[in-house]
């Protein structure tokens, strides 16, 4: 009832607060006449019974404020007051107010941004709905990532294990997706193989049609797979009659058996999940089986230890029957799966997003104390007048506060606007690459909390330090004389603080977003030693065939294919490598014969490849000295390698490195026997920049013979004059088909050029977003410190007007208001060059390059260089215009006034 | 001497609002005047500290007032004793006594 009641008069004094403040004053009217009189009665004459009267009642100014307070509605009323005043300010200080809000709404806008790309990329959910009994699964070797299982040891695993209620292995594979009649006009997808039981051990549902049933993953005719809202809606206009629509897969035939709901990518940004058991392994050598990552969900009461524990003991027994493959792998690592991808490094990312975010809002918050500090000096007369009549200085304090909150909610309004507009944008560039997780970027109900959350802090951070200084003014002496009162709010050791604060952070903000756009410009002058549009590259799978019992059984396979592809018309070459584009390998350890022991490790890097004796053909190269591999370097023979030239520079500066002899690194097993340098082949890297040291030993390679060391997954080059050209693309798909209808392929086949292009745009997008960050660092400089130095400038108008009376020219007086700042601005840039350089330097103990610190600084020189220019010429534009101002000033205006 | 007095009666003033409340209803200048009048100087307050209080109380459902016309044919706003605030007057009452017994006691004996 009391709380009824209490409610009520609330409500009532809130919503009728002018009837109650009508009969507030009524009241004590009523009183103070009713005192009066008994005065008078008393023989008081009129004047000193009213003046009695008045002090026994006491400050009716101040009785009143206290009977605001205890309707308990004060805080709201004067928020809504203060509000509405606020608004009033704005539209009587239009300019300041513009700048505040588009320097907020930029700011909250990027915070917004920074915070909804942070959360999207560390969502590892990808839209199945995941609890913390599920885990994912793989070998612990003692190293930072786990090893994931076999498709072998997953399958002993899965008829094993008790505490999980089961297990669904997940292995990455890329298809090339199309319809019967239309093979060519496909797209590649990321796709994903699945045990039948994947979906239901992950909570989701096809929105049309059915999973699998373990029949799917048992046939292999006609395969069913299950594919995403996107191919839907790329393939078939999410038309319902897709189920059952036969589709070609990698050139094979399917059956659609389901559509997964928008949203839906699990495990990471798939399109399109098909069943399989691997049983294609099944009798093959255990080397061969491919990698799968495992998931598991913990059976009710069940802890991680009980699983562990088994899980543990099925792997000694496997440690024991296949000590060859297993003898290291006795351990398991069980994480859940929410936190499996949001690792130590993830979350560094995330906490790095939003320290960025913060960091960007305390810089905006700095340029809205200025200007807020600017308004508040301008009414440091009304805000005079509200203490001399019995305002608290915690009501002053909330209505300074309220300014900055009305103004910042303007920005978040706008800002969330403008972090929806940026984001389509970005979600536009990263379009190309299909990965929903890196693009497909949405304002959740998260972001616009976030968006909240910044605004209050912006709102607040910005205006506690000017409402404060307010509250602690003189009314009297700002009655007194207004002028110079309100400058003294202003001006004052706070102020240039907060410019050095300003052009420091301006400066770190616009030395990281010209960074951004480094990669970019470097990509742009990215050339290699050879048309890069005329090698096509596509991986393969040769484990996935039976006919291939080991590695070398592709020595079957290889003269036959190179003979069909041969006969494609304007095929010019074609050879097996190893690596991404064939032209990257592994780096390894190497010992060399003869080198001295006490070398540092990093010199005894190599990059290792594989290749046949036409590999140089393909890129229409020529050995610089010796020989290339050829076909007499079998398995029988001498172990022989060809090394490139960076290999002769890192490694054998002054001897010839023909006849030396090396020996490579082999995991746990040492090294390898004694192989012979046969040749020296010219570089296939590109240009990267860094001295030549630093690239000779980035691109330090060795080329090993393809039949002394086969592989399991080596890189199909073809050379032709426009390789990029589909049917090239489809001679390699028929051709290998044909030959080896089960081998797949890994990721798409590409040329040279189109796997770089691929990695440009990627670069590209860091650079737009590198290009935005700058701009709006730089448009937000620019308001804080004109709003600041304008303000000055402006409280110091009469001395100019005096200075220019007694015969000071223009210049004398730019002069003399661009100097008081000059100073500040140059110490937040010397604070700006040495953060930035305390930056580079911790970053650089954490790099790998061996490069000396003097030298990477060195190549940071121009982009110090082109920071200071770009924050030099902002403050320059910031003084320039009042200082113009004020050299205009008319001395007799001036004296009028006064 | 003056600053104890005051805060002293901070806390007591509510309670002799109820108290002036308890035969009849009155305006604040008359609750004020019967404050003075059963009280002594020593009682005696800011004129306009009656008001926050007589707001207090009726949130708490103790008072609750009505405008009505004086006899001299004014209108006043007019504070009335709620059941709930008698009850409370007794309550507080006893405690004060109980309280003032025992101060007494100590006063006296100690």
């Amino acid at each position: 009832m009391k709380i009824v009641r209490k409610v009520s008069n609330r409500l009532k004094a809130l919503f009728l607060n002018g009837k109650a403040e009508s009969e507030l004053d009524d009241e004590m009217q009523f009183h103070l006449e009713m005192e009066i009189e008994k005065n008078l009665e008393r023989g008081m004459s009129p004047f000193e019974a009213r003046r009695s009267a008045r002090v026994s009642f006491g400050g009716m100014e101040q009785a009143k404020e206290d009977c605001r307070d205890a309707w308990g509605i004060r805080f709201l009323q004067d928020s809504y007051r203060n509000l509405r005043f606020g608004l009033r300010l704005c539209s009587r200080y239009l300019n300041t107010s513009i700048l505040a809000v588009v320097v907020l709404s930029m700011g909250i806008g990027i915070a917004s941004m920074m915070y909804t790309m942070s959360s999207k990329l560390l969502d590892t959910s990808s839209g199945a709905d995941l609890d913390d009994r599920q885990l994912y699964i793989q070998w612990e070797l003692g190293t930072a990532q786990g090893e994931p299982f076999s498709s072998h040891d997953f399958k002993v695993l899965r008829s094993e294990v008790d505490s999980l209620e089961d297990l669904a292995g997940i292995q990455n594979s890329g298809f090339w997706f199309s319809l019967p009649l239309k093979k060519d006009e496909g797209k590649q997808y990321k796709g994903v193989k699945v045990t039948a039981n994947f979906f239901e051990l992950v909570n989701a549902k096809p929105i049309l049609g059915n999973s699998f049933s373990d029949q799917d993953a048992q046939s292999y005719e006609a395969r069913e797979i299950v594919i995403s809202d996107l191919v839907w809606a790329d393939f078939f206009d999410r038309d319902k009659a897709v189920l059952e629509a036969e589709v070609m897969l990698n050139g094979d035939q399917c059956k659609i058996a389901g559509v997964m709901p928008t949203g839906f990518a699990f495990p990471r940004d798939q399109q399109i999940w098909m069943a399989t058991d691997w049983r294609e392994f099944d009798g093959k050598p255990r080397a061969s089986a491919p990698k799968i990552g495992v998931t598991g969900k913990l059976k009710p009461g069940l802890g991680l230890d009980q699983a562990r524990a088994e899980l543990e003991t099925i792997a000694s027994n496997l440690a024991v029957a296949y000590p060859e493959t297993n003898e290291e792998r006795t351990r398991v690592r069980l994480t859940p799966y929410r936190e499996q991808f949001v690792d130590d490094d993830a979350k560094a990312i995330l906490y790095l997003g939003l320290f960025g975010s913060l960091l960007v809002l305390t810089f905006l918050s700095t340029n809205v104390f200025q200007i807020i500090m600017g308004r508040t000096a301008i009414r440091s007369h009304e805000l005079a007048v509200r203490r001399s009549l019995g305002a608290k200085r915690s009501h002053v304090i909330w209505q300074v506060v309220v300014d900055g909150l009305a103004l910042s909610g303007m920005g978040a309004i706008f800002g969330i606007g403008f972090a929806a507009l940026g984001l389509r944008v970005i979600s536009d560039q990263l379009s190309v690459f299909e990965m929903p997780w890196l693009h497909d970027f949405q304002l959740t109900p998260g972001v616009f909390l976030f968006a909240i959350g910044a605004a209050l802090f912006a709102g607040i951070g910005s205006s506690i330090i000017p409402a404060w200084r307010a509250s602690r003014m003189n009314s009297f002496s700002i009655l007194k004389d207004d002028s110079r009162s309100s400058s003294s709010i202003y001006i004052g050791w706070l102020s240039k603080a907060m410019i050095t604060f300003q052009v420091l952070f301006s400066s770190i903000l616009l030395f990281l977003s010209v960074m951004l756009l480094w990669p970019s410009l470097f990509m742009d002058s990215l050339e290699m030693p050879y048309d890069k549009n005329t090698v096509l590259t596509a991986g393969m799978q040769l484990g996935a065939d039976p006919q291939f019992e080991e590695p070398r059984d592709v020595e079957r396979l290889y003269p036959r294919l190179k003979q069909k592809l041969m006969a494609t018309p304007g095929v010019r070459a074609v050879a097996l490598g190893s690596g991404k584009f064939g032209i990257m390998g592994d780096l390894r350890g190497i010992e060399i014969e003869g080198e001295e022991e006490d070398k540092g490790s990093s010199m005894r890097i190599s990059q290792i490849s594989t290749a046949t004796p036409d590999f140089l053909d393909v890129y229409g190269l020529k050995p610089l000295s010796g020989r290339m591999i050829n076909a007499f370097d079998s398995e029988e023979s001498l172990t022989v390698c060809v090394v490139n030239s960076h290999f002769v520079d890192t490694h054998c500066k002054n001897v010839d490195p023909i006849g030396l002899r090396l020996k490579i690194e082999q995991g746990s097993n040492g090294y390898s026997e004694w192989i012979t340098i046969v040749g020296v082949i010219p570089s296939l890297m590109p240009n990267l920049p860094g001295t030549k040291e630093e690239i000779d030993r980035l691109f330090s390679q060795i080329l090993l013979p393809f039949a002394q060391h086969p592989l399991w997954n080596p890189t199909i080059l073809l050379s032709a004059q426009n390789a990029d050209n589909d049917r090239y693309r489809l001679a390699i798909r028929e051709s290998v088909k044909e030959l080896a209808p089960l081998v797949r392929f890994q990721g798409p086949i590409l040329t040279i050029g189109e796997g770089l292009s691929f990695v440009s745009r990627m670069i590209d997008t860091i650079s737009l977003g590198g290009k935005f960050l700058g701009g709006a660092i730089l448009v937000i400089s620019i308001i804080g410190l004109y709003s600041i130095i304008a303000f000055t400038t402006n409280q110091r108008r009469k001395e100019f007007g005096i200075r220019i009376a007694v015969g000071s020219n223009a210049w004398g007086v730019m002069k003399s208001v661009m100097r008081p700042w000059a100073l500040t601005i140059g110490s937040g840039l010397i604070l700006g060059f040495i953060s930035v350089l305390s930056l580079l330097v911790g970053l650089h103990s954490f790099s790998v390059s061996n490069g000396g610190m003097e030298e990477d600084l060195r190549g940071y020189t121009p982009i110090f260089l082109t920071v200071a220019a770009i924050v030099g010429l902002a403050t320059l534009i910031a003084m320039i215009i009042p200082a113009r101002r004020a050299a205009k000033i008319n001395p007799m205006d001036i004296i009028r006034a006064e | 001497m003056g600053k104890k007095k005051n805060s002293l009666l901070q806390g007591a003033v509510e309670l002799l609002i109820l108290r002036a409340l308890r035969d009849e209803d009155r305006h604040g200048w008359g609750i004020q005047q019967r404050i003075d009048q059963i009280g002594s100087e020593a009682l005696s307050l800011k004129q306009g500290s009656l008001y926050p209080a007589l707001i207090r109380l009726g949130d708490q459902d103790l008072i609750r007032s009505e405008w009505r016309i004086t006899e001299n044919g004014r209108k006043a706003k007019y504070y009335i004793l709620t059941k709930s605030g008698r009850k409370r007057l007794e309550e507080e009452v006893e405690q004060w006594r109980e309280f003032s017994r025992a101060m007494n006691l100590v006063i006296e004996t100690a």
